[in-house]
């Protein structure tokens, strides 16, 4: 093995625990706005809207430094003397800033998608708001969402790569510092590269699997034109 | 504020040489390789696939990082005339990410290529028409004409990429506003500005793809 193996394989552990840690802050986030849509409130969806574009059009690793410093200065301004978040949090809170704006719409689109009859033929048969909406309408939301957001997660593993622009020390980090210590960039570079391509392989067989099992049940569906 | 406006023209000339000339050029590999991989099978397919599959698999700051500081480790680079454009930090940033955007873009080309009707091929070859003559005069212009809203969000992919350049010196939109953050420490000035003009960027090119759909919509 390499010398530093070790390093970047913790590296590698700080890339996926920072993706999703990402992608949990960017779901829940999504899925409250999509509920908050739900109030037909032209305010709330304007807002959004203005969220979703602005946030979508802009690099995202502006949003990382800015969301790191402007931490610092809002921080310092609260507690008197100097004060800054992790750049791990820093970095879990903009890119879960970012991927809710981007897991917003693929949850959206999908939803929209869902026939108005299916909510109708819950009613009909008796259920609750609740119970039509986890029996009946959520495995079609999963259903049709899951491409969309499996591509999402695999572009916010390869973002997670500028939180080393902030000082997290993972994969991407790590690489550099061996490359470095070792004055050796072409090898240390290609080895990360390695173990990005190793993470990004694996996920994309877990997310077949995961596809297959969500539609076992399931009448396929047309997938989206995008 | 001031220093920072007068300085922005630039920088905002350096993110728009960066953004289409990756762009292009990337649409020029793309081309080539998604026609190739249209046209082949087996393992020359596989073959094909492998520099897509490292492109996309992996983080464009990576790639450029390989390039920058990598590639300038190779005593044969540094002895020819490949040094001139390896050792220019900006060359280095279009050259990652003409290959980045290629990689994506090819597998669009191939996508779209693929998915047209079967017909249209057989249709091209009961005219007698060769297979080569059949994918530049008939597949093409079609699978473009549905390609089109993919290449413009690859435009806008691009455009976010090119702040990366940032961080190998250059000192183009994200790399002005970085560096003056880190000396004003006062993130929420420099930030809805620099953000608005990506946000500009991104509406014009996105409106000149609309335009273009529009105008090569059949009837």
């Amino acid at each position: 093995m390499p010398d530093y193996s070790l390093q970047l394989l913790i590296g590698a552990g700080i890339t996926l625990l920072l993706g999703v840690c990402s992608a949990v802050f960017a779901l829940t986030a999504a899925t409250a706005l999509l509920l908050l849509g739900q109030f037909k409130s032209r305010v709330i969806n304007a807002l959004i809207r203005i969220y979703s574009v602005f946030i979508r059009g802009v690099p995202e690793i502006l949003v990382i430094l800015v969301t790191f410093f402007g931490a610092a200065v809002i921080l310092t301004k609260i507690s008197g003397s100097y004060a800054e978040l992790s750049p791990f949090f820093a970095g879990v809170l903009a890119l879960g800033l970012v991927f809710t704006a981007y897991s917003y719409e693929v949850l959206r689109g999908a939803f929209e998608a869902i026939p108005i009859g299916q909510f109708e033929a819950g009613q009909t048969l008796g259920l609750s708001g609740t119970q039509t909406f986890f029996h009946i309408v959520f495995p079609q939301l999963l259903q049709r969402a899951l491409p969309g957001l499996g591509n999402l997660w695999l572009i916010l593993l390869k973002e997670t790569s500028l939180v080393s622009v902030i000082g997290l020390e993972e994969l991407m980090r790590k690489s550099s510092l061996a490359a470095g210590v070792k004055h050796d960039p072409l090898f240390y570079y290609c080895y990360g590269a390695l173990f990005y391509l190793a993470i990004t392989a694996f996920s994309e067989v877990a997310l077949k699997g995961v596809t297959t099992r969500v539609n076992r049940h399931m009448a396929p569906v047309k997938p989206e034109e995008n | 504020m001031q220093d920072f406006i007068t300085r922005l023209p630039e920088a905002v000339f350096l993110t728009l040489q960066l953004t289409l000339v990756g762009f292009f050029a990337g649409q020029l590999i793309a081309l080539v390789l998604g026609s190739c991989l249209h046209l082949t099978s087996g393992y020359l397919h596989k073959v094909l696939r492998i520099y897509p599959f490292v492109f996309r698999g992996t983080p464009l700051l990576i790639q450029l990082f390989i390039l920058y500081y990598g590639v300038a480790q190779i005593g044969f680079i540094r002895d020819t005339f490949l040094w001139t454009t390896f050792r220019d930090a900006r060359a280095v940033a279009m050259l990652a990410l003409t290959l980045n955007v290629g990689a994506y873009s090819s597998i669009l080309v191939f996508g779209a290529l693929k998915h047209l009707p079967k017909g249209q091929v057989e249709a091209a070859s009961a005219l007698g028409i060769g297979r080569l003559q059949t994918l530049v005069r008939v597949e093409i212009p079609q699978a473009y004409r549905h390609l089109l809203p993919s290449l413009s969000n690859e435009i806008i992919f691009t455009l976010k990429g090119s702040a990366l350049a940032s961080t190998i010196t250059i000192m183009e939109l994200t790399g002005l506003t970085r560096t003056f953050i880190a000396k004003t420490y006062a993130p929420f000035e420099y930030f809805p500005v620099a953000g608005l003009v990506y946000l500009a960027l991104g509406f014009v090119a996105l409106q000149a793809f609309r335009y273009l759909e529009k105008r090569l919509k059949l009837p």
